[in-house]
C-alpha cells in the first residue's frame, strides 16, 4: 500500500529533472532516497556539526569515510518513529568495507515550538540529474524561476523537516498544494511544501520541504550532498550534533553552510 | 443588523449551515447557532487551560451553568465594546444588574478596542454535519468553505471554526484573492495562519477573521452537536499553568438532569 510517495523535481531553463524521492511507511517512518544523479559511487561518513539557525558547519569526522556503489536501488535516509535516523544501502559497499547501515538518533518531535530540518540535500549541475519526460500526480515540482537570483545559479538546497499531526491546522491550500509558512529565528518567513502521510498511515504527521539556493562549499565539482542531523551530544554546547553525510562524488564533506 | 454572514461547510456537494456571524454598528460582534437540530442546550462558564491541546469539560471545572430546554429560544453569543460578553436570546436571562454584574451566563472579557492576539475570540466546534440545516451556496451573505480547503487529518471527525476580532488598524494587512479578503498573521507556534476576513461596513471598520481546522471532537454519546465558545476572563497562572474562565454553550445540553444547574429560561426563573 502507498502511504505517500513523491518524486521531487526541479523545473528550470534546462528542463525538468528528478532530484530525489520522499515516502512514508505504515508506521510513520519517512524516507529520502539518494538523488537521481548519474554518479554511482559516494563517500559516506558520520560527523559532528555545529547546527544553528538552519546553518551547519562541519566540526570533525567521527567515523572512517567509506565508499558506496549505488546503482538502481538508491541509498536511503530514513527517520523512524523511535527516533532512529538510518542511512541504509541496498547495494552493500565493497566486502572489506561492509556496512549495511549507519544510524544516529533524534526524536521525531524534539522541539514542538521550533521544528528544524532533519535532512538536507544540496545539489549542483542540474544536467547531471535524471531528465523528466512525463509528469505524474506523485511529482512535486519546484521552480527555479521562483527563487531570487543568488551567487551560484546552479546550486540548490532542500531542507526536509517533520511536523507532528496537530500542525496540519496551520497548512494553507495554495495553487501548488499544501504549504506551511513558518517564522524563522531571524524573523524571516520560511515556506515548506507539505507532503501529507495518507489516512492509512499510523502517524498523521507530515514532511515539509523547503527549496532554496544553497550556500554549501562542498560541491565545487558538481554532484550532491545528502545529510541528516541528529540530536545534541555535547551538553556544554547545544549546537553540536551528530550528522550523517553522503557525498557524490568525493571522499567526504569539507564545510557546509546552510 | 447591517453586517451578517451565514457560515456554510460543503462536503461531497452537501452544503450545511454552521452559524451566523454579525457585526453591529458599535463594533459588537454576535454569533448564533440557529441551525442545529438539538432541542436542548447548556451554557457554562468554565476554566480553560491554554497549554492543553485538548479541552475537556468536567463538573469541577464549571463555575456556572444554565440550561435551556425550549428549541425556540436559541442562544446568541454577544461581545460588546466594553468587554461584556454573554449568551442571550429571546426570553433568556441576560444583561447586567444594578451592580453591573451579569444576570445570566456572562463575563467581562477584553474590550473590543484591545483584542488579544494570543488566540481566537470565539470558536464553534462542530460534530456531525448531518445534524445541521441544509444551506444554499448561492445565498448573498453565505461564506462557503469546501471540505477540500481544510487539511485532511485521519481520526479527526470534527471541525472547529475559529473567529478572531480585529480593529480597523488591522485592515492594512488585508489582501484580496479571487474576490475575497484575507489576513495572514503569526500564530503562537511561529507559523503563519490565514483568515478569511468578514468586513464591517459601519464606521468601526472592524472585521472578523475566520478559519476552519479539523479536530477530534467527542460529545458524550451524541453523533452531532455544536459548542459555541466565547471569550475568556480572569487569565492567571497557577503552578506554572496558564488558565482563564470562558463562556460556552453546547447543543445538545451536556447535563440536562444536573440538580445544581441554573435555569436560564426567563419564565421559569420568575415562577
Amino acid at each position: 500500500m502507498n502511504y505517500g510517495d513523491w518524486t521531487i523535481q526541479i523545473r528550470s531553463s534546462k528542463g525538468m529533472h528528478d532530484i530525489f524521492r520522499v515516502w512514508f511507511d505504515k508506521d510513520g517512518t519517512y524516507s529520502v532516497s539518494a538523488p537521481f544523479h548519474s554518479a554511482n559511487s559516494a563517500g559516506i561518513c558520520v560527523a559532528l556539526v555545529a547546527a544553528k539557525d538552519h546553518q551547519r558547519t562541519l566540526l570533525t569526522t567521527l567515523m572512517k569515510t567509506t565508499s558506496l556503489r549505488d546503482g538502481v536501488f538508491r541509498l536511503r535516509l530514513a527517520h523512524h518513529p523511535d527516533g532512529k535516523i538510518e542511512m541504509s544501502f541496498p547495494n552493500p559497499p565493497n566486502a572489506d568495507e561492509l556496512v549495511e547501515s549507519l544510524t544516529i538518533l533524534r526524536p521525531h518531535n524534539d522541539d514542538a515550538f521550533m521544528p528544524s530540518p532533519t535532512f538536507f540535500c544540496d545539489i549542483r549541475h542540474l544536467d547531471e540529474f535524471r531528465v523528466v519526460h512525463e509528469l505524474s500526480n506523485e511529482c512535486v515540482v519546484f521552480d527555479d524561476a521562483k527563487l531570487a537570483p543568488g551567487r551560484e545559479p546552479d546550486l540548490y538546497g532542500f531542507q526536509i523537516a517533520w511536523f507532528p499531526a496537530d500542525w496540519r491546522e496551520f497548512l494553507v491550500a495554495d495553487a501548488d498544494g499544501w504549504n506551511l509558512r513558518f517564522v524563522g529565528a531571524d524573523r524571516g518567513v520560511i515556506v515548506f511544501r507539505a507532503l501529507l502521510a495518507s489516512r492509512e498511515c499510523d502517524q498523521q504527521g507530515f514532511v515539509g520541504i523547503r527549496f532554496k539556493r544553497s550556500g554549501t562549499t562542498s560541491l565545487a565539482q558538481g554532484g550532491f550532498q545528502l545529510e541528516a542531523v541528529g540530536e545534541n551530544i555535547n551538553p556544554e554546547d547545544p549546537s553540536v550534533k551528530e550528522s550523517l553525510f553522503c557525498l557524490y562524488p568525493g571522499p567526504g564533506p569539507t564545510t557546509n553552510a546552510g | 443588523m447591517p453586517d451578517n454572514w451565514i457560515i456554510q461547510f460543503i462536503k461531497d456537494g452537501d452544503c450545511r449551515k454552521i452559524c451566523r456571524i454579525m457585526l453591529g454598528k458599535d463594533g459588537s460582534y454576535y454569533v448564533t447557532a440557529p441551525y442545529h437540530e438539538a432541542r436542548s442546550a447548556s451554557a457554562i462558564i468554565h476554566t480553560v487551560y491554554y497549554e492543553r491541546r485538548r479541552s475537556t469539560t468536567t463538573p469541577e471545572m464549571r463555575i456556572d451553568i444554565g440550561l435551556l430546554a425550549d428549541d425556540k429560544k436559541r442562544l446568541k453569543l454577544s461581545h460588546h465594546p466594553d468587554g461584556f460578553a454573554q449568551f442571550s436570546g429571546d426570553g433568556i436571562v441576560s444583561g447586567r444588574n444594578e451592580q453591573g454584574q451579569p444576570k445570566g451566563i456572562g463575563i467581562m472579557s477584553f474590550p473590543l478596542s484591545r483584542p488579544p492576539r494570543t488566540g481566537p475570540s470565539f470558536s464553534c466546534t462542530v460534530l456531525g454535519l448531518e445534524g445541521f440545516d441544509s444551506g444554499n451556496t448561492g445565498k448573498n451573505n453565505a461564506i462557503n468553505f469546501e471540505n477540500e480547503d481544510v487539511p485532511p487529518l485521519s481520526g479527526a471527525d470534527g471541525l472547529v471554526l475559529e473567529g478572531s476580532y480585529f480593529t480597523s488598524d488591522w485592515r492594512k494587512y488585508l489582501f484580496e484573492r479571487e474576490g475575497f479578503w484575507y489576513l495572514e498573521m503569526q500564530h503562537n507556534m511561529n507559523t503563519i495562519i490565514r483568515y478569511r476576513a468578514l468586513l464591517s461596513t459601519s464606521k468601526s471598520l472592524c472585521f472578523i477573521g475566520i478559519r476552519f481546522i479539523r479536530y477530534d471532537v467527542k460529545m458524550a454519546d451524541h453523533k452531532s452537536g455544536f459548542i459555541l465558545s466565547g471569550p475568556s476572563t480572569n487569565v492567571r497562572t497557577i503552578d506554572g499553568e496558564r488558565m482563564a474562565d470562558g463562556i460556552f454553550c453546547s447543543f445538545p445540553s451536556q447535563d440536562a438532569g444536573e440538580q445544581s444547574s441554573r435555569i436560564l429560561d426567563f419564565e421559569h426563573e420568575n415562577r
